[in-house]
């Protein structure tokens, strides 16, 4: 769980206001089994434009072997991925 | 008229700012580039290893821009070398403009990391200058992740001596009552416009700062350096009437060049360069719907000896085959046959708008399959666009079709970074 970024597959909302909302996702981990992640909390979301690349941050509160855990996860808007950023606790 | 307010944005060393912020904020990565000794360098396999970008602490062990990669590891054993990324710079280099566009509809591009902002009359939205700049510089360190240079004068000119003073991440101001304090004490050589060829001209008259020119008699100036050389004297007195131009000029000319992976000894290797070079300079010209009348070819010779070309047509043309023809007789009468070539380039110049030909009465040759070209050419057009560059080439190209549309230095960078985003 250490590394950073790392590729996540995501089911979202998008609403019809046009915001996206991350539900669940599921990633590949060191042990090479699929961890399924299920979001309990979108705690704050900003758009950001670092380098000119859109993007979405969202900070999310996942609960993850009996244990709550805090995420930044982003959505590059060009390029349509998910992308765990990191894990704040 | 009340004082105009310019401001000078330049991005701070921007490629190397750009590579370093994409790594920290959008990888996360926790080496910041800018803070160790570092340069983006160019692809060292294909001959284009000079350093276009360095960061800082680099700077201070003499790590020159635009100078080899070995030397600079030389001088710099530690240094950490990084290739360019020119998709991530486009991107960038858009955002940074249209965050500008948010502070004043007045911006002028100027190169990939620099823009003239007209910001005169904008007091009542921002407060004073300085603090418009503050803002200007606080929303592309946080929104962009990066920093830059403002100047802030009453005219283009000394907008930007006052943003090429003390970097990074500062603001100065140029007005003119402040000239005789910080532009004259500066060495003639860094005066805008004035390169290693004047610099050398002047000093022979014995001017070696901005103020012995100012203060120098314009006639004389005049006399040496013809009208460039006035107009350098009115910069050095911190004159300059142009205005910030939202809408760029049109182009005056369309050129590309390359510099081969490896030296060229052979007519056909040649031409066939020449001719994809035609290509890339057709498309552009096709594009924005413009002829030229006169082509001209340049080569560098292995050990960097230049020399060009130029030839006027009877009508002007958009069509890559007249181009290409027209390009490889000039290359005949310029080269010796002999010599090893490492850099060719073609350009048209005398552009005007789209027109129709005029055919000529003894035109047996080319002339009569003009229209069909011009079809052809167009068909090609079409398909790369909807299809891609690589979807149809000619079959000189077979086997090698990434190198059919040879110049600029990557796809993004072809669809004209320089241009209005």
């Amino acid at each position: 769980m250490e590394q950073k970024n790392r590729p996540v597959e995501m089911i979202s909302i998008c609403s019809t206001e046009g915001r996206i909302l991350p539900v669940r996702f599921r990633f590949e981990a060191e042990d090479r089994s699929i961890r399924t992640v299920q979001i309990s909390e979108v705690v704050s979301s900003k758009e950001i434009s670092y380098v000119g690349v859109e993007a979405i941050l969202y900070i999310c509160k996942v609960k993850m072997e009996e244990l709550e855990r805090l995420l930044e996860l982003k959505y590059t808007v060009r390029t349509h991925r998910w992308v765990l950023f990191r894990v704040i606790y | 008229m009340a004082e105009r307010v310019i401001f000078h944005v330049d991005v701070n060393s921007a490629f190397l700012s750009w590579t370093a912020a994409y790594r920290v904020k959008v990888l996360g990565e926790s080496l910041d580039l800018r803070d160790v000794p570092s340069a983006v360098g160019g692809d060292r396999e294909s001959r284009k290893g000079i350093v276009l970008a360095r960061s800082t602490p680099a700077k201070r062990y003499g790590v020159e821009t635009g100078e080899p990669i070995g030397i600079a590891l030389e001088k710099c054993p530690g240094l950490i070398v990084v290739p360019a990324d020119y998709a991530l710079y486009v991107e960038a280099s858009r955002r940074f403009i249209s965050v500008l566009r948010d502070f004043t509809p007045e911006v002028e591009q100027f190169s990939i990391d620099e823009a003239w902002a007209d910001m005169t009359g904008t007091g009542g939205l921002y407060g004073s200058p300085l603090a418009a700049a503050e803002l200007v510089r606080q929303r592309m360190r946080e929104e962009l992740g990066f920093t830059v240079n403002i100047g802030i004068s009453s005219n283009k000119l000394l907008a930007k001596m006052a943003g090429d003073m003390e970097k990074p991440d500062k603001i100065h101001t140029m007005f003119p009552e402040e000239i005789e304090g910080k532009l004259w004490p500066l060495p003639v050589r860094d005066l805008f416009l004035v390169g290693r060829a004047t610099e050398k001209k002047l000093r022979d008259m014995g001017i070696y700062t901005i103020g012995d020119l100012a203060k120098a008699d314009p006639d004389l100036i005049a006399r040496r350096l013809h009208k460039p050389g006035l107009q350098l004297w009115h910069s050095a007195n911190g004159r300059c009437a142009d205005r910030v131009l939202a809408i760029p000029h049109t182009n005056k000319g369309y050129g590309n060049s390359v510099t081969l992976p490896a030296d060229v000894t052979d007519r056909q290797t040649a031409c066939q360069v020449l001719l994809s070079l035609c290509e890339t300079v057709g498309i552009r010209m096709r594009r924005d719907g413009r002829k030229g009348r006169c082509v001209s070819v340049h080569i560098r010779t292995a050990d960097f000896q230049d020399s060009g070309h130029q030839r006027q047509l009877e009508s002007v043309t958009d069509v890559t085959e007249e181009l290409y023809r027209t390009a490889c007789a000039l290359f005949d009468e310029l080269w010796d046959g002999r010599t090893p070539l490492r850099q060719l380039g073609v350009q048209v110049t005398r552009i005007c708008e789209d027109s129709g030909r005029q055919f000529s009465l003894f035109d047996q040759g080319f002339g009569a399959r003009y229209d069909r070209m011009t079809k052809m050419d167009r068909a090609v057009d079409a398909l790369r666009e909807k299809y891609g560059e690589s979807s149809i080439f000619r079959a000189r190209f077979a086997g090698q079709v990434d190198r059919q549309l040879a110049g600029g230095l990557s796809k993004e960078r072809r669809t004209g970074v320089t241009k209005p985003v």
